[in-house]
């Protein structure tokens, strides 16, 4: 076998497969000028599953020894693995437009944002040098052990509201990438855990100063009125001052599958977005809860993307599917829902007088109405980040497609990266005038209708 | 907000009056005058602030006393909650 024509990633695979009958999908490139032959010719008449005109390249699949042989074949220049394609962070993100924002220099710096959860990887280098506390209410120790994340939907939550992508250099970046991370363990390693110690932990959070707490579970009562005690507990903790988001559950596509906390009254309730970022079409995902709630409210408030997102991983952990040793893809309500807290850290880094109800507002605000979709579906459409800037002042929205709609991604995020700092003064008055008003002081929200 | 029990919990504690179930138990004034009315056998195993109300251990016939007291708002069953 040639291995210089199999790329690293497939010679990797190939040296981790344990069947030899079984086949892998593969694209191989072919030479400018050479017609395939041997080999290659004879499995892209058996096999072929695509022509790649750009490329050069054919898509099929093959097992070892049939790539074995193509690579003894001159007409075949690389043989690449046909990856699964996911929605990765980096494009989820560019989708609700959060790379808009951090170009203005807003990134979450100095916010605290709590994750209730089954834990964090605190070796996970997306989130070095920003867990400023955590506490494990599973644990029956007191010794002060450090942050753990044994199952791994933590982490992955965590890293979607915060991450800053430094171990990817920088493609797979939350939407607050600078937020201080509080975490609290309520969930074990099964994702299973009690009201009352999800309760405990807001309360914990609160405590430890979070300004934007992120619940991404839930439970029974199917539908809830949001009069039960965490559901209460929620309301309370939004009436203290912090923006609380909490996944709307994963229970679609039957209405009335709203539970708790999710049905918390002033609560942000956050359900899934099926994302198509190439055409720029939204769906609701089909798992994510419709209400309304047992006493006739809509719920969810708003959706996010929340199918196939790429987030860190947690070490030595499964969940989803992961796409390589850092970062895992996974479905959920619990993937859109720190998207919203993410958004929440950004306007509170922009301005902090903002209260809980009314980012809840901008957020709504900001979103686009899927067409076709009861309310009960989707709330206020699929979050904008940009626009929650942009709806707090009433400026026209930029019209779909419109040149700078969807910027390139700014460079990677690190500690210390000088590209990302926070607005000077001088650099304020580079600002889009929106912007500047709405980081010039206490809140100054519009009273008209949403566009 | 009434004094209330689910009624599917209410059930549950009388079909199983010796048995222990977990419960949160909201105050209807103040969780310092909820603790003075609590029956013996019943252990307190969390107090909360945002919510006044506390986090109990007890056999169903107790909770179905407890449920009695002015003192009490609401009891409901400690619940499973799972990632989303």
């Amino acid at each position: 076998m040639n291995v210089d024509k199999l790329h690293p990633s497939l010679a990797a695979v190939l040296a981790a497969k344990t069947s030899e009958a079984s086949t892998i999908p593969v694209i191989v490139r072919q030479r400018p000028g050479l017609v395939g032959h041997g080999e290659l010719g004879a499995l892209a008449e058996a096999r072929i599953d695509r022509e790649l005109r750009l490329l050069n390249a054919k898509a099929l699949r093959a097992t070892a020894e049939q790539i074995a042989a193509m690579t003894q074949d001159p007409s075949v220049d690389t043989i690449y693995p046909d990856l699964p394609v996911h929605t990765w962070l980096d494009e989820a993100a560019a989708l609700v437009r959060a790379p808009r924002v951090w170009s203005t220099g807003f990134t979450g710096r100095g916010v605290r944002v709590a994750i209730l959860d089954t834990g964090v990887d605190p070796d996970h280098p997306d989130f070095a040098g920003r867990i400023v506390a955590y506490e494990d209410f599973l644990s029956q120790s007191t010794s002060g052990a450090g942050p753990v994340d044994p199952n791994g939907h933590g982490t992955h939550v965590a890293g979607i509201a915060v991450g800053s992508g430094a171990a990817s250099g920088g493609r797979y970046r939350g939407i607050a990438p600078e937020a201080d991370l509080i975490v609290g363990r309520v969930l074990d390693e099964a994702g299973n855990g009690r009201t009352s110690t999800v309760m405990a932990g807001i309360e914990w959070a609160l405590d430890t100063g979070a300004q934007v707490i992120n619940i991404s579970l839930g439970g029974p009562p199917y539908p809830s009125d949001g009069t039960d005690a965490l559901s209460l507990t929620c309301d309370a903790a939004v009436a203290a001052g912090a923006v609380v988001c909490i996944a709307a559950g994963n229970l679609g596509p039957n209405g009335h599958t709203i539970g708790s906390p999710s049905a918390a009254q002033s609560a942000v309730t956050v359900g899934a977005a099926v994302a198509d970022v190439h055409v720029r079409s939204d769906s609701v995902a089909s798992f994510s809860s419709r209400g309304p709630t047992a006493d006739g409210r809509v719920k969810p408030d708003l959706l996010f993307p929340g199918v196939s997102i790429v987030a860190p991983r947690s070490a030595g952990t499964s969940l989803g599917t992961p796409i390589d040793e850092m970062y895992t893809s996974l479905n959920g309500t619990s993937q859109a829902t720190p998207m919203a807290s993410g958004t929440a850290a950004l306007l509170l880094q922009a301005n902090p007088n903002l209260g809980p109800e009314e980012i809840k507002s901008r957020l709504r605000r900001g979103a686009h109405l899927l067409p076709d979709t009861p309310e009960v579906n989707q709330g206020a459409g699929r979050g904008d980040v940009y626009n929650t800037f942009v709806a707090a002042e009433g400026t026209p929205l930029p019209e779909a497609g419109q040149a700078g709609e969807q910027p390139s991604l700014p460079n990677p995020v690190g500690p210390g990266d000088p590209t990302i700092e926070e607005p000077s003064e001088a650099r304020r008055g580079c600002l889009p005038s929106f912007l500047q008003r709405f980081t010039a002081g206490p809140n100054t929200s519009r009273t008209d209708a949403p566009p | 907000m009434s004094r209330r029990l689910e009624p599917d919990f209410r059930k549950q504690l009388a079909q199983r009056p010796d048995a222990r179930f977990d419960a949160i138990v909201v105050a209807a004034h103040g969780v310092e005058e909820l603790r003075g009315c609590l029956p013996p056998e019943i252990t307190v195993r969390r107090e909360f602030k945002l919510v006044p109300s506390l986090e109990v251990r007890g056999p169903g016939a107790a909770l179905l006393t407890l449920a009695e007291e002015q003192e009490v708002r609401s009891i409901e069953p400690v619940r499973t909650v799972t990632s989303t």
